[in-house]
């Protein structure tokens, strides 16, 4: 990762001094063979940020540990042991059964041990969050290939609802398509928030958790998306669809949307249940 | 919506790094363009989301544990010195020479003496806001009827968009008057200001619209 017998720059220098302020540097890596892997990182990004905004952006003490342990040092390696190894099973028992998630920890800590995986680890995260996003990955894939292998119960098998009659699967699909079709028209950020909100189910801790914005902020901002989206069937209200004879109902209402949206935005041709309309 | 898988997806360092809120703004504007399209990364990330919200439940931090230790040791000490000073207040007791008299030192000054202070006052039990946040335990029930909260309104559980039943939409100033004309509505009004009931074949939406 870094190269230790280039020769120093102004750069260097200045992120050299940097790590000197603000990482202990506790391992046989130095502050300054440590600059290096920063200087590389930012090189890596290839963005408009100058090397200082860059390194100060980093969670620095982190990649100095990720730094060490990729260099062999046993020292940084009992460290990210003691602080990590834990959080990594415990990650993963969150997706697995526990056999399976200790499948998992052992997987991902031999590739971040013999593969270098942890070279790799940029500093644009905190390592915690950096390793709960490998362990989900990694999860998601031991999931799918359990299910794909059926050794673990597909419990969409047996979703309820799969007698619901023909009428109701009908209007149902109604909604289901003016739904999708309006949500298309919403902006990136807006159709994201709307469908990790109601398709992914999650609540607004846990969406506060991975975009960023309080909860104050994202409710706010899905009342107005909800809203942008009544706006937009609303204007379908005379339409025909191009692929139906019916006309759209004049009734879609906020509540009525409110109600249904997770169905709706769940709804897939491939996932139609029941009737087969 | 959004069915369509792209060819690349996030990789788990892109999504991590935009969990911390550390992307370029060009980087950011990509990565939710292609999670807005891609339903595989966009599962991805609410795993991880609930994964990271049930560890922290499992495992509350150290930091908020000793919050809510700080808080009760806080309030300790304000109910003891309001205590002390209360009793200091108080003429001192002919036979007890000290200020701070036990309230049991004699049945007079026993009797002069205001009941202590409880170390702890018992918290009122705390309402949930009704808003988006109380989606989790969104589950209410009043007179009979199953009330679930979506999307920051108290949905009657009786109510099925698809019965087309006649409707009619209460704003905010026209609320009083219609609870008045239907006692029957009132026990609803605690469900705040946005619910929406069926009662006689009307479905009453509460709130502005």
């Amino acid at each position: 990762v870094t190269d230790p017998v280039r020769a120093p720059g102004a750069d260097h220098l200045a992120v050299a001094g940097m790590i000197r302020d603000k990482v202990r540097c506790r391992f046989q890596l130095t502050a300054e063979d440590f600059a290096h892997t920063v200087i590389d990182a930012h090189a890596r990004q290839q963005g408009p940020r100058d090397i200082a905004a860059f390194a100060a952006a980093l969670s620095i003490d982190d990649l100095y540990l990720a730094a060490a342990c990729a260099r062999g040092d046993e020292e940084a390696w009992r460290e990210f042991r003691d602080r990590y190894f834990s959080y990594i099973g415990d990650f993963a028992r969150r997706f697995l059964p526990a056999a399976a998630a200790d499948d998992v920890r052992d997987q991902l800590i031999g590739d971040l041990w013999q593969r270098q995986r942890l070279a790799q680890y940029d500093g644009r995260s905190t390592l915690r969050t950096w390793l709960g996003a490998m362990v989900t990955h990694a999860s998601i894939n031991a999931r799918r290939s359990a299910q794909r292998a059926g050794t673990l119960a597909a419990e969409k098998r047996n979703e309820p609802g799969a007698t619901v009659n023909r009428e109701e699967d009908v209007a149902r699909r109604e909604f289901a398509l003016r739904v999708n079709r309006a949500v298309t028209s919403l902006d990136a950020e807006s159709k994201l928030l709307l469908l990790l909100y109601y398709e992914q189910g999650l609540t607004l801790d846990q969406m506060s958790t991975v975009l960023n914005a309080s909860k104050a902020t994202l409710s706010r901002r899905l009342s107005k998306t909800r809203d942008a989206l009544r706006t937009a069937i609303d204007a379908m209200a005379d339409d025909r669809s191009p692929d139906r004879t019916a006309p759209v109902p004049h009734h879609l209402d906020v509540s009525r949307l409110e109600w249904d949206l997770a169905g709706a935005l769940g709804w897939a041709p491939q996932q139609k249940r029941g009737s087969g309309v | 919506v959004s069915k369509q898988q792209p060819a690349r997806h996030l990789a788990p360092d892109d999504m991590a790094a935009m969990i911390d809120g550390n992307l370029r703004s060009d980087e950011h504007a990509a990565f939710v363009s292609h999670l807005a399209e891609c339903e595989e990364c966009r599962e991805s990330l609410a795993e991880y989301a609930r994964a990271q919200d049930a560890l922290s439940e499992s495992a509350p931090p150290f930091g908020r544990s000793r919050m809510v230790w700080m808080s009760l040791a806080a309030t300790l000490t304000l109910a003891t010195v309001a205590g002390v000073l209360t009793l200091r207040r108080q003429p001192p007791a002919p036979e007890v020479p000290s200020a701070v008299a036990t309230p049991t030192a004699t049945p007079s000054a026993a009797s002069r003496l205001p009941a202590p202070p409880p170390a702890v006052a018992p918290a009122p039990p705390r309402e949930a806001p009704e808003d988006l946040t109380t989606r989790r335990s969104g589950r209410r029930e009043i007179g009979g009827k199953t009330f679930r909260l979506i999307a920051g309104e108290w949905i009657d559980s009786a109510y099925d968009p698809l019965a087309l039943l006649p409707a009619e939409d209460v704003d905010p100033s026209a609320r009083d008057a219609v609870l008045a004309r239907i006692p029957a509505l009132r026990p609803y009004a605690v469900l705040g200001p946005r619910f929406v009931v069926v009662y006689g074949g009307i479905v009453y939406r509460f709130g502005p619209r």
